[in-house]
């Protein structure tokens, strides 16, 4: 009786710590997550404007990236917001929509666009939002040598609303060339009243093989212009394989390996082979003394 | 005695092991088997469906494969030291358990690369190593020191193999299928022990003992070098190589030690395999615990006085995430054979044989914690990542393959000892049981 009054006590607490557990699970569940919303607008050298937006969803263990989720793009305007489009995110909670620069939505006192991204969110997913203001704009890079120096030259120009366009003034732009990892910086120019600045190109920049480099020159969230880049290419880049022609090194993709390398591997593998060579025939000397063993039994007899 | 009667004897003690397999033995093969296609199934689910059902991602590139290879690689070196050094230096009681070094070296040796092609995604590229190999690669040094160092060991194994070889070719009352005949009369090559037959076979068997040694030495400092060469956390260290090569021998110790009471036991060999070889081998793996103690203490006590930024961060990591697997590892696994054998009163054979298991998986978790906390601690930090994919935590599919390769080495064992005596019966003449040794005093 003691037994069975036992287990059911014990049954009774499992049963109520598994209810508690499964009713705490459900509750933690029907909550749903939040959401953050990252939204930036890139004025591009191809007379676009590149509205982007990050989804992500916070969670105890950090946040993860939210896919496949519609994120619709907005002009806010005095009238109400005309929607622009809806792009759904990728596997790495990002969508891209891309806007002519020279477009019909309406601009503010400041010659301003205002766009907005939202999330709409589901039962799962809370909604968010987020807003960018810019004024269109655009940067040129060209290059040009002069008394054996090279230099790079970025102008900035911003596109009004009634479709002209006149000078940046007074504003930094990074020129930089893209790395495996990241931008490798080569120079910070400040635009002048013409919005035209030059700088020094240098001359120790690894290209590819042939010596390609794209240099991108960018304006990095400006109060006014937001973000923009124009990149071009030239041919001023070390030749990748060209590095150091008279000391290969130890990287994979130079052709030979450092000579100590092989004089050391030679010998190493001569010394060792050699040993094996030496045993082996120690082995056929043993077949053959055995075989010239039978021979004379069988002379003998 | 005469030598030619006593090996006579002795095989005539040591046939029934490869005439007949016992209900008992068919059993443990079954059971061997079974794993095996455990693993064989584990293998399809994984072809089938890629690397995506193991627990390896972006982050964490190598699992408990890499783990296995080194550990697989590391007993096989330790057979190869073993057996090669106990031969240069003539010790007697060598004999009976030479040839488990033995077959251990070479067994190993062929599981382990095995585990490299587990971790390969894509294995059709795998001859690209050969075709387009640079030698200013780890990877390509690897490949030419294992291929070498197999052709080695086996050529090793062979010459030792020779003599039983010729004795059971002649030994008339062996009851054995033909074809067993067959293979020991064309694997003997005619030897039968002419003075210039045991000269040359002596020039040879010492010259690749010494062989096997450097060979040994050399690829496991390369395996270790793929480590140390590159600027990981953990992993750039000068003193990898011996640190590797010490803690593959004290492994491999252990592994011939359980291979020794396995067999004593099975093969009830109590009479050959005595507690003076436990106790000896006991020795050498009581000093190899005091060296591996001592550069595992070394290693982490400079990247934890240098306080570098990741060094702290994986000392962390093995602290916290890893704390129990750091202290089995590292201090359990150095302090239990040092207690075993330095204690005369507590060095029996169930004593040493349960310090050498110990030691093996100490080993083994000592590899893991070498691969996988290095690489969740890497120098470029881990972003916007699900903690599954930052952190590693191997699945069944690995496990299964685990559980394969380790009975795929038990069944090769026991296969190889079907064929040729697990204790070498040409030279093992029958010494008095002294007890005077200086272990036991």
């Amino acid at each position: 009786m003691k037994k069975i009054k036992s287990g059911f006590i014990l049954a009774v607490i499992l049963f109520s710590g598994l209810i508690k557990a499964y009713t705490q699970t459900a509750a933690d569940t029907t909550e749903p997550f939040t959401t953050v919303l990252r939204f930036t607008c890139v004025s591009t050298s191809d007379d676009s404007i590149q509205l982007k937006s990050v989804v992500s969803v916070k969670h105890e263990e950090g946040s993860t990236n939210l896919f496949n989720a519609p994120v619709s793009f907005y002009s806010i305007e005095t009238d109400g917001d005309v929607k622009i489009g809806v792009v759904k995110t990728d596997v790495h909670g990002t969508a891209v929509l891309k806007i002519p620069s020279r477009n019909t939505y309406l601009r503010n006192d400041q010659q301003m666009l205002s766009l907005k991204a939202v999330y709409d969110g589901n039962d799962k997913y809370e909604a968010s939002e987020s807003e960018f203001g810019l004024k269109p704009a655009k940067l040129k890079v060209s290059f040009y040598e002069e008394d054996s120096i090279r230099y790079v030259k970025v102008e900035g120009t911003q596109l009004n609303a009634d479709g002209t366009e006149t000078s940046i003034g007074a504003v930094d732009v990074i020129v930089a060339t893209p790395k495996m990892l990241s931008m490798l910086k080569l120079a910070e120019i400040a635009l002048d009243s013409t919005g035209i600045g030059t700088a020094e190109f240098p001359l120790d920049i690894i290209g590819d093989s042939l010596g390609n480099l794209t240099v991108v020159a960018s304006i990095e969230e400006n109060d006014i212009f937001g973000n923009v880049t124009g990149s071009a290419d030239n041919k001023w880049g070390l030749q990748k394989h060209l590095i150091s022609p008279d000391r290969p090194s130890r990287e994979l993709w130079t052709p030979i390996a450092p000579l100590w390398m092989i004089i050391t591997l030679i010998i190493m593998l001569l010394g060792v082979w050699g040993h094996y060579v030496y045993a082996i025939v120690q082995l056929v000397m043993i077949k053959k003394s055995s075989k010239k063993a039978e021979e004379d039994i069988v002379k003998e007899t | 005695m005469s030598d030619t009667v006593s090996s006579d004897k002795l095989l005539r003690e040591f046939a029934p092991q490869i005439e007949e397999t016992g209900k008992l033995g068919k059993l443990w093969i079954a059971f061997l088997i079974a794993v095996l296609l455990l693993g064989v199934f584990a293998l399809y689910w994984q072809v089938s469906r890629g690397h995506i059902v193991t627990g390896m991602r972006d982050n964490v590139v190598w699992g408990v494969y890499i783990v296995n290879f080194i550990f697989f690689m590391g007993i096989s070196y330790a057979g190869a030291l073993i057996s090669g050094a106990l031969h240069l230096f003539h010790a007697g009681w060598r004999k009976p358990i030479i040839r488990m070094a033995e077959f251990i070296t070479i067994i190993s040796l062929l599981i382990g690369p095995v585990f490299i092609m587990l971790c390969i995604g894509r294995l059709d590229r795998l001859p690209n190593l050969i075709l387009f190999g640079r030698i200013q690669s780890p990877i390509t040094w690897d490949v030419i020191a294992i291929s070498t160092d197999i052709i080695g060991c086996i050529l090793f194994l062979y010459l030792a193999l020779l003599r039983d070889l010729g004795k059971m070719r002649d030994f008339t009352e062996l009851k054995v299928p033909k074809w067993k005949k067959n293979l020991y009369k064309t694997l003997a090559l005619g030897y039968t022990g002419t003075e210039e037959q045991q000269i040359r076979l002596k020039k040879a068997t010492d010259i690749m003992a010494g062989m096997v040694i450097a060979i040994a030495i050399i690829v496991y400092s390369v395996l270790a070098w793929i480590f140390s060469v590159t600027l990981q956390p953990g992993w750039h260290s000068t003193i990898f190589g011996p640190y590797f090569v010490i803690a593959a021998v004290y492994s491999g110790t252990g592994v011939l030690i359980v291979a020794m009471y396995f067999f004593r036991r099975v093969y009830h060999l109590e009479e050959y395999i005595t507690i003076k070889h436990f106790v000896n081998v006991g020795v050498i793996m009581l000093v190899l615990a005091a060296f591996f103690g001592y550069f595992t203490f070394s290693e982490y006590l400079t990247k934890w006085y240098g306080s570098e930024k990741n060094d702290e961060q994986l000392i962390k990591i093995l602290f916290d995430d890893y704390y129990l697997m750091f202290i089995f590892s590292n201090y359990i696994g150095v302090l239990v054979p040092l207690i075993v054998v330095g204690f005369r009163k507590l060095r029996t054979i169930n004593n040493i044989t349960i310090a050498a298991f110990i030691v093996i998986v100490a080993l083994w978790f000592n590899r893991y914690l070498i691969v996988v906390p290095t690489l969740e601690s890497p120098y470029l930090p881990i972003q916007d990542a699900r903690a599954a994919w930052a952190n590693y935590s191997a699945t069944w599919v690995e496990w299964s393959l685990t559980a394969a390769g380790v009975a795929m080495f038990c069944l090769l064992f026991t296969l190889a000892s079907k064929i040729i005596p697990i204790v070498q019966v040409s030279d093992l003449k029958e010494e008095p049981k002294e007890t005077g040794d200086i272990y036991l005093k």
